[in-house]
């Protein structure tokens, strides 16, 4: 085994190097680039309205790159492990010195294990390090970020070793499938359990995972060196399998599970996922997400209102929403698509657009056409722009000529604009602050301001009748001030007054900014401190009034009432849907069968064979989890999942075929 | 030295090994049998594609038989384990090194596997080949490359050795090293080897026993010294009676051609009907005319 890792490790000495390289080059770019997206200086992000959230864009894509590059290095590390030595013809060299097939097998795979952990994982570790090291970067960093990052290591070495299993069997016998679908199993856990949102199930359901992949890849290793006994000295007249009916069988086993697996978060919670909000009248909003049920409803007092099942006004929250150019199209999708989870993508500076929820009206910047409009969340029917003169329910005559024309026509209202207006209005403290502090100058300089303030965790929240407000949450307290405006300067619009930071610190007991909080400005004035996410036992909620003293603490009493199980099953019939969708699209008619094909090419799912299989495979994964917010990130690896299946099964056939022709 | 069990080192007993071919299966190697005994020097020789290669693969257990048997110091090759690969040196076809290591590195990599592993010898046998320890294979030539795997593989102390074309790419004083003093020396310490070559020469100076496979099969199987002297051409003119000379017992091969035939016999056992035909010349044969003798179409 010794002999076996040493040369392994010799002879990968230069690919180490680069999968480190690239690896760290990602993290750090990431890290870096998370902060500031945590500060708003980027100019992409997403919205997920189902939990009152934005989550930079460039998160997800840090999540995504992760996976990408993961998958990338144990694909290119597996065929660098086995290329040389049938291109140079090692293997009689290597299975005639006295180490041992098992030893061989098992040797070159801990070692690929190996390095895929230390090149991939230690720059992560660093990255890590270097963030958690206070000031150091612009960015709060959240350990939850570790988890799918962790998760996409995990992927990477089963990819690995997938290739591995493909490359080192001249005959694709039933071990190697069983290995292939073991691989992949341990893929879609890792997908289904760890890569979610960095609020909920993941983290407590990915170190359980990931032990588990990690039970499972030492299994495999044993596994290796009973496979390995048996390699190359099968039968030479033996039929390997055909390629196509591996593919076919990974591709299926790979997709089909993967929609059972994204439940067992589900089922291995003892308790539904809960939400809170609070409404600006100060009522809280318990919750249970998906669908919109409404589990209960406390007044300012913390008693529980009767329970309110059905449409409600939070509805729209889970609303799905997809908004693509032009904005006409978006609302048209809008309404087609009623129910289920909302993403919004917001390009601050492109057409469209940003989309905030009000109790009444939904509000739209579209900067294309420089206006605000506004729409009734129930009928989806657009209801009236706002413009220089004020809102019109027609087509206004004028156009705002600048976003900050808007800002500063929205600050020069009244003393106590609406609520639509302040609604509108924080939208436009996002793009206006992103706009005032988006030199590299002013960022470092509103970062400084964040870290002398000793703040660890930062968050934006509404405007409130006296200006914008920015709350910092540190382990003991909540800060919350205002940006006081400074027209004489157009550069520094808006400045820090130290002054309000002595009248507004909060002390916020039995919380931890590492709790997924949120704070609430009451119309009565005051604060709400809220945890958003509420999984297992009782919450609370803290109110402030406005001299920050603490007003009352409201217990949310555990409750269960649903199993979010019997959400998703209703779901699992959906790769049948697909199935019958094609085949009534392929034989019988040219239509479109099923509603869960809107959208889509038709002629993408003409083309018959493992392409089409493949296509609605990957919408059956796109729909299973476009209805459940909690898992909608989970499309991303499941997609690269399939996109590497793909690749990596073309990419071992074409090996193995290539490799037996050497050997024979 | 560990104890060996009776019997030769190695053999193949009527081993078949076939592979598909679009349909049409193909025998590889057809009920091949031989054997290596303790001490000797066993060139297999054949053609290229006869066969060798793939009855070495069998022998070492690297590919499974269709039919027969295979074993290596008295145990079957399928279950050649840690130990019996101990004492096995194999050089492949093509001299194959690893590319990441320099000679130097690939012997401290290999002296943990082998207790007999002799620094000494591999020293003297980088110092004869004219070989830098540092040198790694993408700086050396072929028959560098050679040289160095045979130094690797010899270093090892094997009590059977086995190369697969281990002159290719050697020049003719490299040959009569390895033939003539690295082989030779080795075989006197009691090594048995197993050789297969396209240098007939340097075989007939040091096998002692000579293997001929023609299209998977084995053709002849005897100690060198009985062929030299026992086999010889008859050159039979025509017309003869065609038929019966091939099944003349003693005769190896008989070639027709335009205007006589070419018998290779035994001259013990097939020159007295031999010399029946009118018109027969004998002539004697050295290695290499047998070889070709045997091998070539016809």
């Amino acid at each position: 085994m010794t002999f076996v890792l040493k040369r392994e490790f010799q002879s990968l000495r230069r690919a180490m190097l680069v999968v480190f390289a690239g690896q760290f080059l990602i993290c750090a770019f990431f890290l870096d680039a998370l902060g500031f997206a945590r500060i708003g200086a980027f100019r992409f992000s997403v919205l997920i309205l189902s939990e009152n959230m934005i989550l930079p864009h460039l998160q997800l894509s840090f999540l995504v790159a992760l996976n990408v590059y993961a998958c990338c290095a144990g694909l290119v590390l597996g065929v660098l492990q086995i290329r040389p030595e049938t291109a140079h013809g090692m293997w009689p060299v290597l299975l005639t010195r006295p180490v041992g097939r098992g030893s061989v097998g098992a040797g070159k795979a801990a070692a690929g294990i190996l390095i895929l952990l230390v090149t991939l994982g230690a720059p992560l570790m660093v990255c890590t390090w270097v963030s958690l090291v206070r000031s150091s970067f612009a960015s709060p960093f959240s350990w939850i970020l570790l988890v799918p990052a962790t998760a996409s290591i995990v992927r990477g070495i089963c990819v690995y070793l997938l290739v591995f299993y493909y490359s080192f069997s001249p005959q694709r016998n039933s071990g190697v499938v069983l290995c292939t679908l073991l691989a992949f199993g341990i893929v879609l856990l890792m997908a289904g359990g760890t890569t979610q949102p960095p609020l909920g199930d993941g983290f407590k359901m990915g170190f359980p995972l990931f032990l588990a992949a990690v039970l499972l890849c030492v299994s495999m290793i044993l596994f290796a060196r009973r496979t390995f006994l048996q390699w190359s000295v099968s039968p030479p007249g033996s039929k390997p399998l055909p390629w196509w009916i591996t593919a076919f069988v990974s591709t299926a086993l790979t997709i089909f599970p993967g929609a059972v697996v994204g439940i067992l978060p589900d089922l291995l919670n003892p308790g539904p996922n809960r939400e809170i909000s609070v409404k600006s009248d100060g009522a809280a909003w318990l919750v249970s997400p998906g669908e919109g049920r409404l589990a209960r409803v406390f007044d300012l007092e913390g008693r529980p209102l009767p329970e309110v099942a059905g449409p409600w006004p939070y509805e729209a929250a889970s609303s799905t929403i997809r908004l693509d150019h032009p904005m006409e199209d978006a609302v048209e999708r809008f309404s087609l698509n009623a129910k289920g989870t909302t993403r919004l993508y917001v390009p601050y500076e492109e057409n469209v657009s940003y989309g905030h929820l009000t109790d009444d009206w939904n509000w739209f910047l579209d900067p294309g056409a420089n206006r605000i409009v506004a729409y009734d969340p129930v009928s989806r029917e657009r209801i009236g722009w706002l413009v220089p003169d004020g809102f019109h329910y027609e087509t206004p005559a004028g156009e705002f000529e600048e976003i900050d024309d808007q800002a500063d026509y929205l600050i020069a209202l009244p003393d106590r604009p609406n609520e639509r207006l302040l609604a509108a209005g924080r939208v436009l403290y996002h793009v206006t602050f992103a706009r005032t502090h988006s030199s590299a100058r002013k960022i470092a300089e509103f970062d400084g301001n964040i870290r002398r303030m000793g703040a660890g965790l930062l968050r934006f929240d509404r405007l409130s009748a006296r200006g914008f407000w920015v709350a910092l949450l540190t382990d003991s307290e909540l800060t919350a001030f205002p940006l006081q405006e400074n027209p004489a300067d157009d550069d520094e619009r808006f400045v820090m007054d130290p002054s309000a930071l002595r009248r507004t610190r909060f002390p916020i007991g039995g919380m931890s900014a590492s709790d997924p909080l949120s704070v609430g400005i009451l119309d009565a004035g005051g604060f709400a401190l809220f945890q958003r996410m509420i999984q297992h036992g009782p919450q609370q909620i803290l109110y402030f009034d406005n001299r920050g003293q603490l007003a009352r603490r409201v217990e949310v009493p555990y409750d269960a009432p649903s199993h979010p199980v019997l959400d998703d099953l209703k779901w699992l019939p959906f790769p049948a849907w697909c199935v019958i969708g094609f085949v009534v699209d392929r034989f019988i008619s040219n239509d479109p069968p099923s509603a869960f094909f809107e959208g889509m090419d038709p002629a993408s799912y003409r083309r018959g064979g493992i392409v089409c299989f493949i296509a609605f495979a990957a919408c059956a994964l796109l729909f299973r989890f476009y209805v459940r917010p909690m898992l909608i990130q989970t499309s991303f690896p499941y997609l690269t999942l399939l996109l590497f299946n793909v690749w990596g099964l073309w990419a071992m056939y074409a090996l193995n075929h290539r490799e037996g022709r050497g050997r024979r | 030295m560990p104890d060996n069990p009776p019997g030769p080192v190695a053999a193949l007993e009527q081993v078949t090994v076939t592979v598909p071919n679009k349909g049409h299966p193909k025998n590889i190697l057809t009920e091949v049998s031989f054997s290596i005994e303790p001490g000797t020097i066993y060139a297999l020789l054949g053609r290229n594609g006869a066969g060798k290669t793939t009855a070495i693969h069998v022998l070492l257990g690297l590919l499974n038989p269709t039919s027969g048997q295979s074993f290596a110091f008295g145990r079957a090759s399928s279950e050649l384990g840690r130990d019996a690969f101990r004492r096995i040196g194999y050089m492949p076809e093509g001299h194959p090194m690893d590319p990441a290591f320099s000679i130097r590195h690939a012997a401290r990599l290999h002296r943990p596997l082998y207790p007999s592993w002799d620094d000494a010898f591999f020293s003297d046998c980088l110092k004869s080949f004219s070989l830098r320890e540092d040198a790694r294979p993408a700086q050396l030539s072929r028959g560098e490359r050679a040289l160095a795997a045979l130094a690797l593989c010899v270093s090892a102390r094997p009590d059977f050795l086995i190369l697969d074309d281990p002159t290719l790419g050697l020049d003719q004083i490299a040959r009569n090293l390895v033939f003539g003093v690295v082989l030779r020396e080795l075989a006197d310490r009691g090594c048995s080897i197993l050789l297969t070559t396209h240098d007939i020469f340097s075989v007939a100076k040091l096998a002692d026993r000579v293997g001929v496979l023609r299209d998977g099969s084995v053709i002849l199987d005897e100690p060198l010294s009985d062929i030299l002297g026992a086999v010889r051409k008859y050159v039979i003119p025509f017309p003869a009676r065609a038929a019966d000379i091939p099944r003349i017992p003693g005769v190896l091969r008989a070639i027709q051609s335009e205007n006589e035939w070419r018998v290779v016999a035994y001259c013990d056992r097939a020159e007295r009907r031999l010399m029946e035909y009118p018109g027969v010349s004998v002539h004697k044969m050295n290695l290499e005319e047998l070889f070709i003798a045997m091998v070539e179409p016809g």
